[in-house]
């Protein structure tokens, strides 16, 4: 179990914001921090590896203390040994694919790890090759099997999959889930997109200016479980069309696109771009072996 | 012609540089990372070399290491170092000298590495030293090369500094820039050549193999 | 699965089927408020009060607006459970004569009734 209570005075472009978290995690879950960009989560993900020093708080993981500024304890990033996976990738230019995962090995660790994360994350054609050659899907798999090397028991993603197109997000997210799971992972993860934090968290925390606002299981958080509709899905409004007296809402949900007929009334409150809920009772949908 | 000044020009250039290559990661590395409100003064100091005329530094320098000071007896009584008038001397002189011309290179090389580099080395558990030695450097080689080759540049066309503390003296601390002047001054205008084109053309051809191995590195710094 | 009754405004009452039992959702509850939701395009209008149909909700109201488009028609009811939007085929529209301040009753399968806790 992870335990945060961090205060700290950020200064961003908007000014200076004040920081103050209470945040409990359990072991194993899969927890996604969710809020507008500049509200804090990044500093978080920070202060709990040990990248960035909170001003006053405290952060106990699994028992063992690894921040509290009442008895002056403060853990390197070094000793905390989090797995780390930044926006930029942050691989080693210098170091071809291989030599990245091998450079995050530990004193007399065994190297076989390499081969099993290598072949997992099926990179084992691109394994001599130089970051700078590679896709931004295949550094961020780089990017994830390096993380992994030193087994972590706590893996940060901050924003993974937000620079790769459709495809290769859900190729990825696949990814993710299959390594939380082998590799019995608490995986804090920062993400915008509301299909992804459904597909792959156990819940959700909502941080605005620097606070907690809400949190709750992803299916709750996001009102998914507040209809008895069983047929439901959350995607993102691309088109919304007037055909006679009604509307056609065009909805992508996954690599799908759907469509689904609305009131004027309702279709008045959507926009394209919104995040929705696409829902039908369990009755409704046929069903055909293909 | 003497070949002497000559040697000894390089000899202190290639000296000079190579403590300057140990001492300045140190320095640069703290100034490109470090929040501190020392760094501003640091900086200015790093930097000093670059606006204050040569004499200035050189006569402070004749004024510290003189063995009428403190601090230059202290070096004479207790080290045996004589500082003044001494290759020795030139050496130290030249690396105060030239210290922004290999700081400021690696520093802005340092700055422009994305700091997630470093920080995504701390957290799989590798020190601060392991960090700048396998990763930084690695990947600021052109601002390196850059460092070196101006900083040895720099040291061989050395003139104001090196004749305020090194003085004249054949074999010891005259070096080529000193010894153009002296045979100009005796009019021998011939000799003084010789040693001009030499300097001429190695600083010629060294900056040349920088701009064409460097990709337009050191284009981009300069300017 | 349960068929849940549930009581609306006016004294009306809605029947809809679900998945759920009372033990996989908590909110299956006698006197548990939910709201209702059905699309308006499954809203069955009749102007026969008695009609032998497996349809089991059914709730008489009157039209108080008609939106006729080409292939579709849009009504506005008012009921006992308020403002109902009922979208059928213009065609139907025509056939059934279907003006404002008709008295009609609306009709919805109880498959087609979401509850919302």
């Amino acid at each position: 179990m992870i335990q945060l209570n961090l205060h700290k005075t950020l200064s961003s472009t908007g000014g200076k914001m004040a920081l103050d978290l209470d945040l409990t995690i359990e072991k194993g879950h899969f927890v996604t921090l969710f809020g507008e960009s500049g509200a804090g989560k990044t500093s978080t993900l920070r202060m709990l590896s040990g990248l960035l020093k909170p001003d006053s708080g405290m952060i106990t993981v699994g028992g063992t203390t690894w921040f509290d500024s009442r008895s002056n304890i403060d853990l390197k990033p070094q000793q905390r040994k989090v797995g780390y996976v930044f926006q930029d990738y942050a691989l080693f230019p210098n170091m071809n694919v291989r030599q990245n995962l091998e450079y995050a090995l530990q004193k007399n660790q065994d190297n076989s790890i390499i081969r099993e994360l290598l072949e997992f994350a099926e990179l084992e054609e691109l394994q001599h090759r130089k970051p700078e050659t590679l896709s931004g899907g295949q550094k961020q798999r780089v990017a994830l099997s390096r993380a992994l090397v030193q087994r972590p028991e706590i893996l940060i993603l901050d924003e993974p999959l937000s620079a790769l197109d459709l495809k290769m997000r859900i190729k990825l997210q696949e990814y993710l889930l299959q390594v939380h799971k082998k590799y019995k992972l608490t995986t804090i993860l920062v993400s915008h997109d509301i299909g992804e934090i459904v597909k792959l968290s156990d819940s959700v925390f909502e941080i605005q200016n620097g606070r907690v606002i809400k949190n709750g299981t992803a299916a709750d958080f996001f009102g998914l479980n507040k209809t008895s509709a069983k047929f439901r899905f959350s995607g993102e409004i691309l088109k919304i069309q007037r055909e006679d007296v009604i509307y056609i809402i065009s909805v992508l949900i996954g690599n799908d696109i759907i469509r689904v007929v609305s009131d004027p009334k309702e279709a008045a409150l959507l926009r394209i771009g919104d995040q929705v809920l696409v829902a039908s009772k369990a009755f409704n949908p046929i069903i055909q072996k293909l | 012609m003497d070949w002497q000044p000559l040697v000894l020009t390089f000899k202190l250039a290639v000296i000079t540089t190579a403590i300057l290559f140990v001492i300045s990661i140190p320095i640069a590395s703290w100034l490109s990372s470090t929040k501190s409100k020392f760094r501003p003064v640091l900086e200015t100091l790093v930097s000093m070399p670059l606006v204050l005329p040569p004499t200035v530094l050189g006569f402070y320098m004749l004024v510290a290491f003189s063995p009428a000071n403190a601090f230059g007896s202290w070096l004479n009584d207790w080290l045996g170092i004589k500082l003044i008038f001494s290759f020795g001397g030139l050496v130290v002189a030249s690396v105060i000298y030239s210290l922004p011309f290999m700081v400021q290179p690696i520093q802005a090389g340092l700055s422009s590495l994305p700091s997630t580099l470093k920080e995504a080395s701390y957290t799989m558990g590798k020190s601060k030293f392991t960090t700048l030695l396998k990763i930084l450097l690695p990947n600021i080689k052109p601002s390196l090369l850059t460092g070196i080759v101006l900083s040895f540049a720099h040291t061989v066309g050395e003139f104001g500094v090196v004749l305020m503390i090194g003085g004249n003296m054949p074999g010891k601390t005259k070096v080529a820039s000193i010894a153009i002047y002296d045979e100009v001054e005796a009019l021998n205008y011939a000799a003084a050549n010789s040693y001009s084109l030499i300097l001429f053309t190695v600083t010629f051809v060294i900056l040349l193999l920088v701009y064409l191995t460097n990709g337009g590195y050191f284009k981009r710094f300069s300017q | 699965m349960s068929i849940v009754c549930v009581e609306v405004d006016n004294g009306e009452e809605l029947m809809s089927v679900v998945i759920d039992s009372p033990e996989s959702a908590p909110y299956l509850k006698k006197g548990k408020k939910v709201n209702v939701l059905f699309k308006e395009m499954e809203v069955a209008v009749t102007t026969q009060k008695e009609l032998n149909i497996s349809i089991e909700n059914r709730i008489s109201g009157v039209v108080a607006s008609v939106e006729m488009g080409l292939l579709l028609s849009r009504l506005i009811l008012e009921t006992n459970i308020g403002e109902v939007i009922a979208i059928i085929s213009t065609k139907s529209l025509k056939q059934m004569e279907l003006v404002e301040r008709i008295e009609v009753v609306i009709m919805v399968k109880l498959n087609e009734i979401i509850l919302a806790p």
